[in-house]
């Protein structure tokens, strides 16, 4: 197998909020391959945003990345100068957020916002920037290029912009997208259509991180998922596989929580309580407030992720005491 | 019947002399205990439609009825007492809150203004209310931004149902909470109705929780109601062709296999409330009756019968 694109190793980052430090990524590693896409899913705080974030150091701050290392092509982003890191960053890395406007500078035409980075990086000259921002408005299905060039981000509708931050995003080619909720403000059909524009460069090989609340369009999206909840992984492992059979606790409740069409009109399973309070986590288990199967262990020990089948690992007690419970009952 | 809309027609002005007309036409009735779930995307028109009932915008066009009176046609004194009748819950609850007053404060103020009883009494009202959404009573002196989301939320509620109203409109209640709160936002939503005997009316872009909440759906697309059913005819059998699409656009996150979603039919952009002039004339297609209680845009029964998908 060909070597991964991106390695990420124990990364934590932290925030120092008064008196008490915020650990919102606290451990966390993943690798991904060339023309794969990963999924992190979570809820709000739970570190999603902060660890892709990370990646290229765009944090805020008060913020600290503590440990780790994130080797993307076999250099590590976290140890790399920032100007070697600027090299990457909106080049072989691009971002696309989920507010456009908000992410694009208001006073800018879109012409400024498509190519002035890759004219930055000198990927090419102004008239060729010019015409790859053409083309990649294009294939995000925005109409009348050449006149979209010239408007500012207000006179855009709200599904017209974010088809442009994508567009800006895909016209340095980049070797890895990472988006974070970018179609979560869109309408479902807005939604769908630029999730099946990202699908296509991945087909051609572009790697994507997609952070994501939503489950749907995860499994519609991506290979593979990791699920945080607390600045941590508490699940990992192939999409398909791990939404027909959740381990973490944590997922299933997050399953039970999703509404489906078909579901019917039975009442809702919702996790009890809310997300937690990131500067007082329990010793044990984040999750061990809200978890049906808690217990006195997980209130005190946190677990770290054990493998539970092919690809997938969990941090649970409850489900590793299950899986060893298998391996020593088929021995 | 607790509210007929009749013909409901709003157009705005737009600079340089255009106009454009958020909704158009828009009919409904809905019974006590009933919810019907506007649905369409963003700009089709439902918030507006929405507001049009409360009178939070005035009407261009139309009737609506609430209970036998002319809603659109009380005075200033017969609007006051209406709205203590019907109320509303906004997609974002800390800025529908007051930030400087707790969530107590929060919850009395509608009884406050409806000269509800006395302090004490008011405030021991809107402790129960608080304990009847959720909100532990030893956090209600606490201020909004003291709480999360989804505890914002539930105190939005309280104070939506403080005057005991027999309408409520709920604008995305839950797209902005996660979806382990969104679920226990649902939950509660359904359980207050239930007690309440409410009619709602459901504006949301979540299909599934339409279907889960829903005793009626209605589909706008570009200002006008283009498709109305009970939910199950709705999900099982749509007939125009914005709704199938809408329906096949669903992510599911396990199950079935993906929809694939038909192409649009034309190139209006999305997003945004087009001015008239993007529309022909014949847009403005009547509702015909298919099937006892399903409607549809006439012109559209026969396109959406005459395409495969």
């Amino acid at each position: 197998m060909a070597a991964p694109l991106l390695e990420v190793e124990n990364l934590r980052t932290e925030f120092a909020r008064g008196e008490s430090t915020i650990h919102a990524v606290d451990g966390l590693s993943y690798s991904l391959e060339p023309g794969e896409a990963v999924a992190i899913v979570g809820e709000s705080g739970s570190g999603k945003s902060v660890s892709v974030r990370s990646l290229l150091r765009l944090i805020p701050r008060h913020g600290r990345i503590t440990s780790g290392s994130a080797r993307f092509d076999g250099k590590d982003l976290l140890a790399m100068k920032e100007p070697e890191l600027r090299h990457i960053r909106g080049n072989q890395i691009a971002f696309v957020f989920q507010d456009a406007m908000t992410a694009m500078n208001p006073t800018l035409t879109l012409e400024k916002q498509l190519t002035e980075h890759i004219i930055w990086h000198e990927l090419a000259g102004k008239s060729e920037a010019r015409q790859r921002a053409i083309d990649a408005m294009t294939s995000v299905g925005l109409d009348q290029p050449e006149v979209r060039l010239k408007q500012y981000p207000f006179q855009l509708s709200g599904g017209m912009r974010q088809r442009a931050m994508i567009a800006s995003a895909l016209v340095s080619r980049p070797k890895l997208l990472i988006a974070d909720e970018p179609t979560t403000a869109l309408d479902v059909t807005l939604q769908r259509q630029i999730l099946d524009i990202l699908k296509e460069r991945k087909r051609d090989g572009m790697s994507i991180i997609l952070i994501t609340h939503d489950l749907g369009v995860a499994r519609y999206f991506c290979d593979r998922v990791i699920v945080m909840y607390a600045g941590r992984a508490v699940e990992r492992g192939p999409m398909r596989d791990l939404l027909e059979s959740p381990g973490h606790p944590y997922t299933t409740g997050l399953l039970e929580s999703t509404l489906e069409i078909g579901a019917g009109k039975d009442r809702l399973q919702p996790i009890p309580g809310n997300p937690p309070n990131m500067a007082t986590l329990p010793p044990g288990c984040p999750f061990a407030p809200r978890c049906p199967l808690a217990e006195e262990r997980c209130r005190v020990e946190p677990q770290s992720l054990i493998p539970i089948g092919p690809d997938r690992d969990v941090a649970c007690w409850k489900v590793s005491e299950g899986a060893t419970l298998h391996a020593s009952g088929r021995s | 019947m607790l509210l007929d809309v009749r013909n409901l027609t709003k157009t705005f002005d737009l600079p340089g002399g255009a106009t454009m007309t958020a909704v158009r036409n828009a009919s409904f009735t809905l019974e006590r205990g009933q919810t019907l779930a506007l649905v369409g995307e963003s700009g089709s028109g439902k918030s507006t439609l929405a507001r049009l009932v409360l009178r939070l915008h005035e009407a261009t066009a139309g009737e609506v009825i609430f209970d036998g009176i002319d809603v659109l046609s009380a005075d200033t004194r017969e609007m006051r007492q209406l709205r203590s009748r019907m109320q509303i819950v906004f997609q974002d609850p800390f800025s529908s809150l007051l930030p400087h007053y707790s969530a107590l404060d929060n919850v009395a103020e509608p009884l406050r203004l409806f000269k509800r009883g006395n302090k004490e009494q008011r405030r021991e009202r809107a402790r129960s209310l608080l304990e009847g959404v959720g909100v532990n009573r030893n956090m209600v002196e606490r201020y909004p931004y003291e709480f999360s989301g989804g505890q914002q939320q539930r105190i939005a509620i309280a104070r939506a149902l403080a005057l005991e109203p027999e309408l409520l409109v709920c604008d995305e209640p839950t797209s902005s909470l996660d979806v382990s709160i969104q679920a226990q936002i649902l939950n509660l939503l359904q359980d207050l109705q239930g007690q309440l005997h409410l009619a709602m009316l459901f504006i949301s872009h979540n299909l599934a929780v339409v279907e889960h909440l829903a005793t009626h759906v209605a589909v706008m697309y570009r200002g006008s109601i283009v498709e109305m059913a009970p939910t199950d005819r709705i999900f099982n059998a749509a007939q125009h062709a914005y709704t199938k699409r809408l329906l096949a656009a669903v992510l599911p996150a396990r199950g079935n296999a993906i929809p694939v979603m038909p192409p649009e039919e034309d190139d209006v952009p999305h997003g945004t409330a087009a001015p008239d002039t993007t529309f022909a004339a014949d847009d403005d297609v009547p509702l015909e009756e298919i099937f006892p209680g399903h409607f549809v845009a006439g012109e559209n029964v026969a396109k959406a019968t005459g395409v495969p998908y």
